[in-house]
């Protein structure tokens, strides 16, 4: 189950560039070729975020074409 | 919205929490979730050639017979290339062990729940290893055809072993290990005999993800092949130094 490492990583990059206040929302696109898959890395968020400044936050899905695993936008209060 | 917990709730009775009113903040970022291993994996790479070391990631199913084919390579290039190894699985010192009885420095990673190596276990395996320059560095990673074809390690070739005892169709299930794959190994050859496993299907459903991909066949019990192999890392290694 590569996603829950996936999204261990998602928490750290994005408490990381934002220092403060709380994530509501965020949207994630994942390539067609990365390997990852929505369902998992959707069930995943879930347990990846416990506890943190995004637990709770709302997971915007967009399916792109490519390799990445991005995050593109954040909502943040 | 509650400034110090973030509850969101305008009702909030709680006699040390602020509250106030703050819209969320749309921003546009751009945040790779990959990243931070692949930062690390060049981290790798940059000591990797600093001291000369060639480092190769094998990837197979859990019992293709990597650490089979890892003490036959120790066996053949004894006196020969200093080589070590970074071990991964989810359990136990055993592969470690057998490494060292063969004859190679190894170093355990256990990754617990985890189901793949990452780029900073092995900055850590190689800290711990400390290999002399020239080394060759081979990483065994957990035994699974899905999870490890996402992390770069650092690598300079990715190899993916499957053993006759498997299906020759396994490739294109697995896409994204063998799309990705430098070498093919195909071991156990030596039970052709006993089981309805089609080298040349095997090696065209590989090649229809990564054309023109190497193959080498061996039975590690045997040194089957061996020679074959040794060459591959050879190659690998001058283009590495």
């Amino acid at each position: 189950m590569h996603e829950l490492a996936v999204m261990q990583f998602l928490v750290e990059a994005v408490e990381e560039s934002v220092p403060s206040g709380r994530i509501r929302a965020l949207h994630l696109q994942i390539g067609e070729a990365s390997g990852c898959e929505p369902g998992p890395l959707v069930f995943c968020f879930e347990v990846a975020t416990h506890g943190t400044r995004l637990e709770g936050a709302v997971l915007e899905v967009e399916r792109v074409s490519g390799e990445a695993v991005r995050v593109t936008e954040l909502e943040v209060c | 919205m509650c400034a110090t917990c973030g509850c969101g709730s305008s009702e909030h009775e709680h006699p040390r929490h602020v509250l106030f009113d703050v819209q969320p903040r749309r921003h546009r970022v751009e945040i790779d979730l990959l990243a931070k291993n692949d930062r690390i994996a060049g981290e790798n790479r940059r000591r990797f050639a600093a001291r000369g070391v060639c480092a190769i990631n094998l990837m197979s199913s859990p019992g293709a017979g990597k650490t089979t084919l890892l003490e036959a390579t120790i066996a053949s290039l004894r006196g020969v290339r200093p080589v070590a190894v970074i071990e991964g699985d989810q359990e136990t010192e055993r592969d470690a062990i057998r490494i060292r009885a063969a004859g190679a420095r190894a170093v355990q990673i256990n990754t617990g729940t985890g189901c793949h190596l990452d780029a900073e276990m092995v900055a850590r395996g190689f800290d711990e290893l400390d290999p002399p320059a020239g080394s060759l560095l081979l990483i065994e990673n957990v035994g699974n055809l899905v999870c490890p074809a996402l992390f770069d390690l650092g690598e300079q070739r990715r190899v993916v072993l499957m053993s006759v005892t498997e299906g020759d169709d396994k490739p294109v299930k697995y896409p994204h290990m063998f799309k990705k794959a430098d070498l093919l190994v195909v071991n156990k050859i030596d039970l052709l005999p006993y089981v309805r496993f089609d080298v040349e299907a095997a090696v065209a459903h590989a090649r229809q993800l990564r054309p023109e991909l190497p193959v080498v066949l061996t039975s590690a019990d045997r040194a089957d092949g061996i020679e074959e192999w040794l060459g591959f890392l050879r190659d690998a290694k001058s283009e590495a130094a």
